[in-house]
């Protein structure tokens, strides 16, 4: 037996034993001790197991199945390193490492080890479990070939990047700390108490880093995949914003909770629809389900996630139905409240329409193409833009319709101002409600106490309408060239752009060799800079071994991009040139989203040093 | 209270309805090559198939012919823009319209339907830099 698969198999002893000692602690023997030893057992093994597979890519055992399918001798230590995530099995060990650290910090204090928290462990662990066995069964990464290849497959070039070796570790440790406040809803609900406290940190740090992978993967699909564009609209893509949508309605629905004790029973259902929709996507990404529609019947692992799904669901309709009368609550909601729910509205609507989309072709025989998403996402995010620019001002109601009022003038100026300039109107439209909501956010901020969590909203407010004027300007009004073809020294036209090639250069690496093109692009006769599209040859035996490198100028309110698709023997190479306006908002609006729920994550433990300051001067 | 039932209530049958139309026009079924030729006129389909191999023809204007089989029949497809990983014998997927006896591709897909990978390269295009 491999030492890995061994250290896998004490990490399901602990498992077993940290969920059996949950429930004699539940029973009424006071085994707490014990439970957090199995729990710290449960992540050491794991991490032991992590550590053997890190071990066999770095000393490069091609024996190994899963080390020779996504690694090479001539792949560097970063990429290899990288590579233990590349694939099915490494990625489910991560998601099991996760959850495993997850578990510990959850349960880590002895005398906050309650009946809930006893019940969320058990919980937790049984998803643990669940990766677990898949891991030891029908995603063993640890299968060895029976004979020592001296040359391993190789990673897929396309994951060579750095946005690719960091966008798994971040979109999966998302996923598995969705899992927390899933666990401590149904257990806190179970005991009558509440859950949000508990959890609503572990829901953060999740929701910004599934914010920030998905960040990750749509630049790296903007930088590499040369279609001038960062979201397709693609399953994978789908599966993994479908958590990040329905963990934002959360967020807003605990607002209310916190405050008005309502909204439990949406904000319940929510904890339990992001876990499986975590599991879902998962799936989703690790199997190539959605890619290849036959792919389900011959998937076994197929039926262990659904049952999964299932089962997670059943708890918390059981939990529910005995928990009935906890949910009541009064319905006396002010305005704000009001607005707040219609946030969370626009994200359970936006999460329908991409589950229904993404999950088209696994139950009829067709698939939608990105114009569903559009006609549907683009109005849902522009009212939810809206939306934003009354509720920040409608805390104080007596100020609402001044307020409302300012920002209703400023957007209309902006908007005549950039019909005016620019005839578009669309664009004008949309930079009228964009400078609505900015004016909005600006007064509701302006006059209130900033601590850290409001600091969180208001970076992730400004980064919301950012990104919503970036996604405009990019979808809408981005040009495209894609048929460009030069010969060195011959020039072309593409709209108010002249591109010239001037020539190729051969750059020879280590285990690749680069085709550069120099194209020069001119704007009114000035030279905007001179761009490099490469094709990069990669010495594998793979067979997608030939990778098209894209060069991007960021210019302040769009970015040319130029890719090259390939050259003719006649020496005439192929171009495909895109002008893509507001880009760069994407991404700072995007970031900013992010960097908002780090804030709010770090405002309770400001509360926590505070309150243990006060306890000390207590006892002291 | 009653009204806001109401609100809610009208925004999701409107969602509703736009999300059904927005679906029946943006579908798109996988349907095979045999299908497509029976039927004479199908469109805005996805069809799967091999490109048959000596039957491309490249016209001007960037514009592709070749020939794509589901091991049965066979379809004319034609298509404008450039395939970079363009080669004859792989498994592609064409999305498109079919009517006058030939199919109108708006996007071909090569080997493999999702995009995260990279269809096998021509290999002429390194032989001929190489060769300066």
């Amino acid at each position: 037996m491999d030492i890995g698969y061994a250290f896998l198999m004490c990490s399901m002893l602990g498992i077993l034993a940290s969920i059996a000692f949950s429930i004699a602690y539940l029973m009424g023997s006071d085994t707490r001790k014990i439970v957090k030893k199995a729990n710290f057992a449960i992540s050491t093994f794991t991490l032991l197991s992590f550590f053997t597979l890190l071990y066999y890519f770095l000393v490069r055992d091609f024996s190994v199945r899963y080390v020779f399918l996504y690694s090479d001798t001539h792949l560097p230590l970063v990429y290899t390193i990288s590579a233990v995530w590349a694939g099915r099995e490494g990625s489910l060990l991560l998601w099991l490492l996760y959850i495993s650290i997850f578990i510990v910090l959850s349960t880590r204090r002895l005398d906050k080890l309650d009946k809930v928290t006893a019940f969320a462990n058990i919980i937790m662990c049984t998803v643990a479990a669940f990766f677990n066995f898949l891991l030891l069964t029908s995603s063993n990464p640890f299968v060895r070939l029976g004979f020592h290849p001296p040359e391993g497959y190789g990673l897929n070039p396309l994951l060579r990047t750095p946005e690719m070796a960091i966008h798994p570790p971040a979109i999966f440790l998302g996923y598995a700390g969705m899992t927390v406040p899933f666990a401590f809803a149904i257990a806190a609900t179970y005991y009558r108490e509440e859950w949000v406290k508990r959890a609503r940190n572990y829901l953060l740090v999740a929701w910004a880093f599934l914010g920030f992978g998905i960040l990750l993967g749509a630049w790296w699909a903007y930088k590499t995949l040369g279609w001038g564009g960062y979201w397709g609209w693609d399953p994978v893509e789908n599966s993994s914003l479908l958590p990040w949508l329905t963990a934002s309605a959360l967020l807003h629905g605990v607002i209310v909770e916190e405050r008005k004790r309502g909204m439990k029973l949406l904000n319940y259902a929510l904890a339990v629809v992001t876990f499986d929709l975590v599991i879902l996507a998962t799936f989703i990404t690790r199997s190539g389900i959605i890619s290849s529609v036959h792919a389900f019947a011959r998937n076994k692992e197929a039926y262990a996630y659904m049952v999964l799904i299932v089962l997670s669901l059943l708890l918390g309709l059981v939990v529910y139905i005995k928990r009935k009368d906890f949910f009541e609550y009064d319905h006396s909601y002010r305005l704000r409240e009001r607005l707040i729910q219609g946030s969370v509205l626009i994200f359970a609507l936006s999460t329908v329409t991409v589950l229904v989309g993404t999950l088209t072709p696994l139950l009829m025989h067709a698939s939608v193409t990105r114009g569903f998403y559009r006609h549907i996402e683009i109005p849902l995010g522009t009212a939810l833009v809206v939306l934003l620019g009354v509720c920040v001002i409608a805390y104080r109601e007596s100020m609402l319709r001044k307020s409302v009022l300012h920002s209703l003038v400023a957007g209309t100026l902006a908007g005549i101002v950039c019909f005016v300039l620019t005839k578009l109107s669309l664009a004008s439209l949309g930079v009228g409600i964009f400078v609505f909501s900015l004016v909005g956010v600006i007064q509701g901020y302006s006059s209130r106490k900033i601590d850290l969590r409001r600091a969180g909203a208001i970076a992730a407010h400004l980064g919301l309408i950012l990104l919503f004027i970036g996604v405009m300007g990019s979808w809408m009004y981005e040009s495209s060239y894609t048929n460009i073809n030069m010969g060195v020294g011959q020039s072309v036209h593409a709209g108010d752009y002249t591109l010239k090639l001037n020539g190729f250069r051969e750059v020879n690496g280590n285990a690749k060799f680069d085709v550069v093109a120099y194209v020069s692009v001119y704007r009114d006769g000035k030279l905007v800079g001179v761009m490099h599209p490469k094709l990069i040859i990669y010495n594998l035996m793979r067979s997608d071994r030939i990778v098209a490198s894209v060069d991007i100028i960021s210019l302040p309110l769009e970015d040319i991009y130029i890719a090259m698709g390939g050259v003719t023997p006649q020496g005439v190479a192929s171009f495909e040139f895109y002008v893509v306006p507001l880009v760069s908002f994407v991404w700072i609006g995007s970031l900013l989203i992010i960097a908002g729920g780090i804030l709010a994550a770090l405002q309770r433990r400001e509360e926590k040093a505070r309150k243990g300051v006060v306890d000390a001067e207590g006892e002291g | 209270m009653k009204k806001l039932s109401i609100l809610v209530g009208v925004v999701v049958i409107v969602f509703g309805i736009a999300l059904a139309m927005s679906f029946k026009s943006e579908l798109c079924p996988y349907v095979t090559v045999s299908y497509v030729v029976s039927k004479g006129e199908v469109r805005n389909v996805q069809v799967n198939g091999t490109i048959v191999p000596n039957s491309t023809k490249i016209l001007p204007n960037n514009t592709l012919m070749f020939n794509l089989s589901d091991g049965k029949t066979e379809m004319r497809v034609i298509y404008h823009g450039i395939l970079s990983h363009y080669q004859e014998g792989i498994p592609a997927v064409v999305v498109g319209s079919y009517y006058d006896g030939v199919f109108h591709a708006k996007e071909v897909l090569l080997k493999c339907p999702s995009k995260y990978k990279v269809a096998e390269e021509n290999y002429s295009t390194s032989k001929v830099l190489s060769k300066g």
